[in-house]
């Protein structure tokens, strides 16, 4: 029986890349990330682009996403899940900070708990979906693992620093990402 | 309390301060409109009071007592029209569950702005959360319905 992910972990990674024009000259400030993940089955792998300024405020101009998710039903549902997906993992990637107090959650609601918003959201995103007949993995979440490695390696790329710990906005809600990454 | 709502006569009996979207959904039954936050943070319970968004879950009740409040039920137009048809060809939702905030703020945004460009987007839309995050769905939607299809 045909699996799907017998294409090497490569061939998603070089798609990816070449959706996203991996190698052309960037504006000052902006870097690329890439990162594959294998989730439900199913394979995706990422390419985001960053833009940091001078002050250090990001923002995320591109993102670029590929997934292998062996026969899919309906190819309109799947592309919108993959947005969905990865905009709900970057979101987290940014934000996502949930801590507890005393048992109980102290981000009970948006003032505490910040989410991507349709400011912060790509004015560019691209996916697809490859096409295969092995049988079907998921679509709905596989688009979140590889979201937060590869605006990490973005981040790197755009600044030379790495980031070490998640979320990298911390609930200061800062939005400058120069003191944030690397503490 | 005497409210018009979607051009509907409506009569409630309910006290001053008690928020339109609990007006709505409790008292009348109009349960296209969505709770969801309670803070005026996240835009679901978005409504028109006299062509003009605003979150019925931070409005009293009785500051729209002569007022036209328009639900998504009841929203109608061209540019209505022209934001249901996008929505559907480029399959927007995902859940749905603030798509009716979603659209209440697009429609009043084409109402003022015939063809927004991303900035202004961005900056309508920016009071409108979507967890499913369907955010580059939205701005594409709203574009098509302003009739440049980019
Ligand atoms: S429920 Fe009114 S803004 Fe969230
Ligand atoms: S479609 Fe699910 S919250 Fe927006």
């Amino acid at each position: 029986m045909k699996q799907i992910g017998l294409l090497p972990l490569e061939t998603y990674v070089r798609t990816a890349a070449e959706m996203a024009q991996w190698g052309r000259e960037l504006p000052k400030g902006h870097g690329l990330g890439i990162a594959v993940h294998r989730s439900f089955v199913t394979y995706v792998a990422t390419v985001v682009e960053v833009a940091v300024d001078g002050e250090g405020r990001l923002t995320i101009p591109g993102v670029w996403s590929v997934m292998d998710a062996g026969t899919v039903v309906n190819p309109r549902h799947a592309e919108a899940q993959l947005e969905g997906g990865t905009l709900f993992g970057l979101s987290n990637a940014l934000f996502g900070e949930i801590t507890a107090k005393r048992g109980e959650v102290v981000q009970a609601n948006f003032p505490a708990w910040r989410v991507m918003r349709m400011n912060e959201s790509p004015r560019k995103m691209e996916v697809r979906i490859v096409e295969s007949d092995a049988p079907p993995g998921g679509v709905g979440e596989p688009g979140t693992p590889p979201a937060a490695p590869a605006l990490a390696n973005a981040i790197f790329a755009a600044t030379g620093t790495r980031v070490r710990r998640l979320p990298i906005f911390a609930a200061d809600r800062s939005d400058r990402i120069a003191k944030e990454v690397g503490r | 309390m005497k409210l018009s709502i979607n051009g509907q006569a409506r009569e409630v009996d309910v006290d001053e301060d008690t928020p339109l979207l609990w007006v709505l959904r409790d008292h009348l039954g109009m349960t296209g409109t969505k709770y969801g936050c309670g803070v005026a943070q996240c835009g679901a319970c978005t409504v028109h009071v006299d062509g003009v968004p605003r979150r019925a879950c931070v409005t009293p009740v009785g500051s729209v007592a002569e007022r036209d409040v328009v639900t998504i039920e009841g929203l109608a137009g061209a540019e209505a029209d022209a934001v249901r048809t996008a929505w559907e060809a480029i399959d927007v939702p995902q859940c749905g569950y603030c798509q009716a905030g979603q659209i209440m703020t697009a429609v009043a945004l084409l109402k003022e702005v015939a063809k927004p460009n991303d900035d202004q987007i961005d900056q309508a839309m920016a009071g409108n959360i979507c967890r499913c995050a369907t955010y580059v769905r939205i701005r594409r939607a709203i574009h098509s319905a302003a009739g440049d299809d980019s």
